[in-house]
């Protein structure tokens, strides 16, 4: 099983590193075209945007796996054992109640727009809406192991769950 | 209980919940949707989506990206050297070189953390080594790190810039007076402390010209990257998120250049940048339907009543403004302060005529010095952890600096020109 995550996160992570430097190759390849070649990209823009969604989407599930979102943390960092274990548990509820919210919604969203298509990549809509469904997927994906993970080093600690 | 009230209950209550902001910011919409009725929940990816959809955002990733190749290609220790020739013969030098470095280091990232973890990671151990305090060091660090975002390029600045369509070059002109003053108090504050405390200089005398020449010729490629970014912006050769990605190439050309920089680093340096930038925009993004909901509420229309009636005077009001930001600054990051407050106090500003760029760049400066006030300052944390000084004893002795960007933000507050005087030189 460990294996497996293993690779899944480095699916992730690349595909993170993928976006993120497309994104530089592209403005790059924007303003090459338009000063020495003089010809401006038509989608270059689109593709960036696009591909900044894609970062976005796949980045929150990878920042609740790491713990790395922005948070006011102080009582979950005074509180000790149990009550700690706990806290911690009913926070990452109410994670997965957002993560629903993006997983549902955002499909639906997806699904009312896949004849839309987009204006210079011609893709429907629907498919880049997508992203944020599959965000929402991942978000419960990360929650669910961190919650998972909080029980295994809990009982390793021999605390009784 | 109406459901705007609710839901601003729901979000103080999971904002301090230590939930992360983003999830507090979307449940209480959720709550707010739910309880309002007709009001679909699609509203929330849409409103998402609709914000991440923007070429100019795309600026906060590729600066960070720059930022940290800077970092990984040794950019930061030359730029130090040249420091360390300039001013090492003034007492309690190596403050100075710190704030200066990350003055000049701030020209080729735009935020507050990547200053504080590069220039910190260098000078932090030398200032230990030459007998300074490890409170007085890491002080001054944080502070010298405000001057990331001030300096132009500036990430949060992107991040106004897009909320009210304000011009990104006028914003970034706008920081260079207010960050120049502010590295000027620190400085000061540094020599009063360094007299009190007998720190010495690390040189005797001035170095020779033809060694600061050298020093500065090895350096001028790096220096010169703002100058580029800000002339290609200013001229409308490129955009600020075109600008982005000339300083990342620059930065990996100069890095690779000088074989500090490895293709390994890149993977995870791309990755890193790509996880603060997620932060920043899951914030904005759920930031947008909660301002969609206040706008269909007509908060801010309430609030600037309210703001009015307590004073019309435009000076008086930015100083409330501020002491309100730097209060929410001891527990929201400027990224979470900037989204939520600047659609409410935007139409106050307007109808006082207050300069919005004014207040922008204000608003900006304001929100990155709440980094430095516990119990939730970002700046206190990094350089603690890099350091390995208690943050306590930062958050102590960073007070005297604290005070004197205060006291430079209350100048510019009175006197707006400081911030439009060179956007109105350079822009007509």
């Amino acid at each position: 099983m460990k294996t497996v995550w293993k690779v899944f996160d480095s699916i992730l992570n690349s595909i993170l590193a993928l976006c993120v430097l497309s994104i530089a190759v592209l403005c790059l390849a924007q303003i090459f075209a338009r000063f020495i070649v003089n010809s401006s990209l038509s989608w270059s823009d689109e593709a960036c945007r696009y591909l900044f969604v894609v970062t976005v989407s796949l980045g929150a599930g990878v920042c609740v796996r790491d713990r790395c979102l922005i948070a006011v943390d102080l009582i979950p960092q005074k509180l000790k054992g149990n009550a700690r274990f706990f806290y911690t548990l009913a926070l990452n509820l109410l994670m997965l109640c957002i993560a629903y919210v993006l997983l549902v919604y955002g499909y639906q969203f997806a699904q009312m727009n896949m004849k839309q298509i987009s204006s210079s990549l011609h893709i429907p809509m629907g498919i880049v809406y997508m992203v944020l469904s599959v965000s929402g997927l991942l978000i419960i994906i990360s929650t669910l192991r961190n919650i998972v993970a909080d029980i295994v080093s809990k009982v390793k600690k021999g605390g009784s769950v | 209980m109406s459901p705007i009230v609710l839901m601003f209950i729901v979000f103080l209550g999971l904002l301090v919940s230590g939930l992360p902001i983003f999830a507090a910011i979307g449940l209480s919409s959720v709550t707010y949707l739910l309880l309002a009725g007709n009001i679909p929940l699609m509203l929330i990816p849409q409103k998402l989506f609709a914000n991440v959809n923007s070429f100019s955002l795309l600026a906060i990733p590729l600066f960070m990206l720059a930022g940290e190749l800077m970092n990984r290609g040794g950019i930061t220790r030359s730029i130090l050297e040249f420091c360390s020739k300039l001013i090492g013969h003034i007492r309690g030098s190596l403050a100075h070189i710190s704030i200066l470095g990350c003055m000049l280091f701030a020209g080729m990232c735009g935020s507050c953390t990547a200053a504080a973890a590069s220039v910190g990671s260098m000078m932090i151990p030398a200032l230990r080594k030459d007998g300074y305090d490890d409170d007085f060091s890491g002080a001054v660090i944080a502070s010298a790190a405000v001057l990331g975002p001030v300096i132009p390029p500036s990430i949060i600045m992107v991040i106004y810039a897009s909320i009210t369509g304000a011009s990104v070059a006028r914003l970034f002109l706008g920081g260079i007076l207010p960050g120049v003053l502010i590295a000027l108090a620190l400085m000061t504050i540094s020599y009063i402390i360094s007299v009190r405390r007998g720190y010495k200089a690390k040189n005797a005398h001035m170095a020779p010209l033809k060694d600061i020449f050298k020093s500065f010729i090895r350096t001028f490629p790096a220096l010169m990257l703002p100058v580029v970014t800000i002339l290609g912006i200013l001229t409308g050769i490129f955009t600020a998120t075109e600008a982005g990605a000339i300083a990342v190439a620059y930065a990996a050309v100069l890095g690779f250049a000088s074989k500090e920089l490895k293709l390994s680093h890149i993977k995870d340096v791309l990755i890193r940048s790509a996880k603060s930038s997620t932060n920043v925009l899951l914030l904005m993004g759920t930031g947008q339907t909660f301002g969609w909901i206040l706008a269909r509420e007509q908060v801010p229309q309430a609030m600037a009543k309210g703001l009015i009636s307590i004073t019309s005077q435009p000076t008086l009001l930015m100083l409330i403004i501020i002491g309100f930001v730097l209060f929410l600054g001891c527990f929201l990051t400027d990224a979470t302060i900037v989204p939520i407050l600047t659609p409410l106090l935007l139409p106050v500003i307007l109808s006082i005529g207050y300069d919005p760029i004014a207040f922008g760049v204000i608003l900006c400066v304001t929100s990155v010095v709440g980094n430095l006030t516990p119990p939730v300052g970002g700046l206190l944390f990094v350089v603690g952890s890099i350091g390995n000084i208690p943050v306590y004893s930062i958050a102590k002795s960073v007070l005297p600096f604290l005070f004197a960007i205060v006291a430079i933000l209350i100048l510019c507050a009175i006197f707006p020109q400081i911030v439009s005087f060179i956007p109105s030189v350079l822009m007509q």
